[in-house]
């Protein structure tokens, strides 16, 4: 067959305007618009420490909101994301304080028990086929019980004892807790360890086959299974995924506060899910990115610092807040109608 | 005096919030927290916002006695829960057993106690025990 | 590759169905179906709706058993157990619904379940400049010069989704093309597209089974014909045994349709 003329009914659209059509960069518009806000709302916004409070701030909520985004491309919630981190940080304390010499073994467990909740929910899902939002439902409750109970009868408290003392931990809080200094500015960990995860996680999304699967299955889990794409695997490995980030920010919170609260993280798992869903990820799914999500995060952070610094009267900050992250959506969502209009 | 409201399910937010509150007044001298967990949490909030404010709190736990102790909390406001869960028991029995009434029918105070460092040293091995 | 000329009956058939049955529950959807496919033909096979086609095909791409009678592969006795299994035995299903993901580029559902990748170990990822090179060229030899492969297959037509579906059949090696009612939701022209790529597909010595309702196109590149009604067959011709009219009459209800223009005869 001859080559065919090219194909007339594809107009001819500017970089820019591609740019500005992709999902994150799209939210990039409403952070930039928030972060000009608050540099005029707020006299204290634009220092170096202040941006690193907000920086801290949004990275605690951006390492859960990666796994979480890439959960949702692929169809699916986890509502027990927010307690998920406080059973993470149970395990290492209590494991460490009780049954060991070295924090590090407790660490360890925690890891293999963190990525056992996250397997139980993915099987619960491929398995029942009942919607995540109810499975997820029941771990939430299950996991909030379990950390007040085993925290109860373990340590007789509503918080565990302190293993600051136990060996490893100076170790231990220098890689998931610490704060570096550049200049005379400083930086909590956490940060680096959320660009690295949005670093890979990118990187699987878009260079791997695994990413090739995640987009099929939340874009349509039938034609993925027909055309021979492991579903099961695929949803249990996301699951999984959104588990080692519990992981990851339990170990912060133990080797920062040192003290666990049992009652911590009830309510989390919906902000991960707003900071995903800013940053462009579609509540039905096969749509997203990792990039988003911090973005996402991002603009959850300079919000809700934002408002402190510009030291609006607080009875008022829930609704300030929202109608902030009501705004920024908006502003993505307009941005993105304007770049896939045809002129 | 002003308010400020936090998450207290996310200590990070918590830290967060007062760190960012401290920046944007440097006119604040003290922040008062309205439970034990969190005064630790002000302490390292204070220290990223590099100020100078007393850190009080409400309510008494190991870490809080540590921290009158060290001098990195001013005061501590106790209820004094124990007191509060024995006592009423404790009047309840002296009533049946032999018809007393303590205080006469006025109300008995069991608190509160406004710990600093000076009480926080003999404090520290009750704290650990779970009763303060 | 056999020129295709009239049908042979020594030939192995790539697949055969025997005597096939299936039950959903206490609803008979497939009763004692028999049908062959050989390479380089195609066999129709022809129902209203509700005669089975559908179950069939899932019999045929492996998403579910039959219960009785027998599926044979290049004359072996087999079952499959699953679409992947199917597809690794040279028997690609292009679905009415097309199996494509809506909002992926059309490179990543061109390859999707089949990633050709690059490197060792952790850093192992898919050959990206590969896969859209690749359904560039495989899509502008069936005659679409897609610029863009990377907008989303759903902005495609009806038609080009077909075409890209089959492409990629091909592509990927399949000895046996399942067509499930690929020109039923197209007009006339793309239609006549479509059934150009089947031929096409056909001419590359791949077997296809192609489902319809629609006679006319069947007897336009059918070799054999199975025709099916509320589960059982009712037909099963190659092409010199039968022609349009029969096919249209068997189809459309053959005394049936004589009732029914007796019932709507306006009384004189």
């Amino acid at each position: 067959m001859s080559t065919l003329a090219p194909d007339e009914r594809l107009l001819r659209v500017s970089p820019l305007r591609k740019l500005l059509g992709r999902p994150e960069l799209g939210s990039v518009v409403g952070a930039l618009a928030v972060f000009v806000f608050f540099a005029f709302a707020a006299d204290s916004f634009l220092r170096a420490s202040s941006l690193s409070t907000v920086l801290y701030a949004s990275s605690t909520i951006g390492i859960m909101a990666v796994p979480v985004a890439l959960l949702m491309i692929g169809g699916e919630f986890d509502l027990s994301a927010g307690v998920m981190v406080t059973s993470s940080a149970l395990v290492s304390s209590m494991f460490s304080y009780q049954m060991t010499a070295n924090v590090w073994v407790g660490v360890g467990v925690s890891l293999l028990v963190t990525l056992a909740i996250g397997a139980f929910n993915g099987f619960m899902l491929t398995r029942t086929k009942l919607p995540s939002f109810i499975i997820t439902l029941g771990t939430f409750l299950m996991l909030t019980g379990m950390n007040l109970g085993f925290t109860k009868l373990i340590d007789g408290t509503v918080s565990t004892k302190t293993i600051a003392d136990m060996e490893g931990f100076p170790a231990a809080r220098d890689v998931f807790a610490s704060t570096l200094t550049v200049g005379d500015v400083n930086f909590k960990i956490t940060i680096l360890w959320w660009f690295g995860l949005v670093a890979v996680a990118s990187w699987i999304l878009l260079r791997t086959r695994a990413g090739n699967w995640i987009f099929a299955v939340g874009g349509n889990q039938d034609a993925a299974r027909a055309v021979g794409v492991p579903v099961a695997k695929t949803k249990i490995g996301l699951y999984m995924g959104v588990a080692f980030g519990a992981w990851i920010s339990g170990q912060h919170l133990l080797f920062s506060y040192d003290v666990v609260q049992s009652g911590e993280g009830v309510g989390n798992e919906l902000i991960y899910i707003i900071a995903a869903v800013i940053g462009g990820c579609l509540i039905t799914g096969g749509y997203g990115s990792a990039a988003g999500s911090a973005v996402g995060a991002l603009i959850f952070g300079m919000t809700s610092k934002g408002i402190v610094f510009a030291e609006w009267n607080p009875d008022w900050f829930k609704f300030f807040l929202g109608a902030m992250l009501l705004l920024a959506t908006l502003l993505n969502a307009w941005v993105r109608k304007r770049a896939e209009a045809t002129t | 005096m002003s308010d400020l409201y936090v998450t207290g399910t996310s200590m990070p937010d918590v830290q967060s919030a007062i760190e960012a509150k401290l920046q944007a007044d440097p006119s604040i001298d003290a922040v008062v927290t309205l439970g034990a967990p969190y005064a630790d949490t002000a302490v390292k909030a204070r220290e990223g916002a590099g100020s100078k404010a007393e850190i009080d709190t409400f309510d008494l736990n190991a870490k809080v006695a540590a921290g009158l102790a060290d001098d990195s909390l001013g005061f501590a406001v106790d209820q004094q829960p124990y007191l509060q869960g024995y006592q009423a028991v404790d009047l309840l029995w002296l009533y049946k057993y032999n018809g007393d009434v303590l205080g006469g029918g006025k109300p008995v105070l069991t608190g509160p106690q406004i710990i600093t460092e000076d009480q926080a040293d003999e404090l520290a091995e009750y704290t650990e025990r779970g009763t303060r | 590759m056999t020129p295709a000329t009239t049908p042979t009956d020594s030939r192995t058939p790539l697949v055969e169905l025997s005597g096939v049955s299936k039950h959903y529950g206490n609803v008979r959807a497939l009763e004692g179906v028999s049908l062959e496919v050989h390479g380089g033909e195609i066999t129709c096979v022809l129902g209203d709706n509700g005669a089975g086609k559908s179950t069939l095909i899932k019999i045929i791409a492996g998403l579910h058993g039959h219960d009785a009678g027998t599926l044979s592969l290049d004359g072996e006795e087999t079952r499959l157990s699953s679409p992947r299994e199917a597809l690794d035995r040279g028997i690609a299903t292009v679905y009415q619904d097309l199996a494509v993901v809506p909002l992926m580029p059309v490179w990543r559902n061109f390859f999707l379940g089949s990633e050709p990748r690059k490197g060792t170990g952790p850093l192992k990822r898919m050959d990206v400049d590969l896969m859209r090179r690749t359904t560039h060229a495989e899509l502008l030899r069936m005659g679409i010069d897609l610029r863009d492969v990377d907008q989303p297959i759903g902005t495609l037509s009806g038609g080009e989704r077909q075409c890209v579906a089959i492409a990629r059949a091909v592509y990927f090696g399949a000895k046996v093309l399942v067509l499930d009612e690929p020109t039923a939701a197209l007009g006339v022209k793309q239609s006549g597209v479509v059934l150009k790529y089947v031929a096409a597909a056909r001419d590359q010595g791949l077997g296809v089974v192609l489902i319809t309702h629609n006679p006319h196109h069947a007897y336009l590149v059918g070799d054999r014909f199975v025709l099916l009604k509320r589960g059982t067959m009712v037909g099963n011709h190659a092409r010199d045994e039968t022609t349009l009219d029969d096919l249209t009459r068997q189809m459309a209800g053959g005394s049936d349709l004589d009732d029914l223009r007796h019932e709507l005869e306006r009384a004189p």
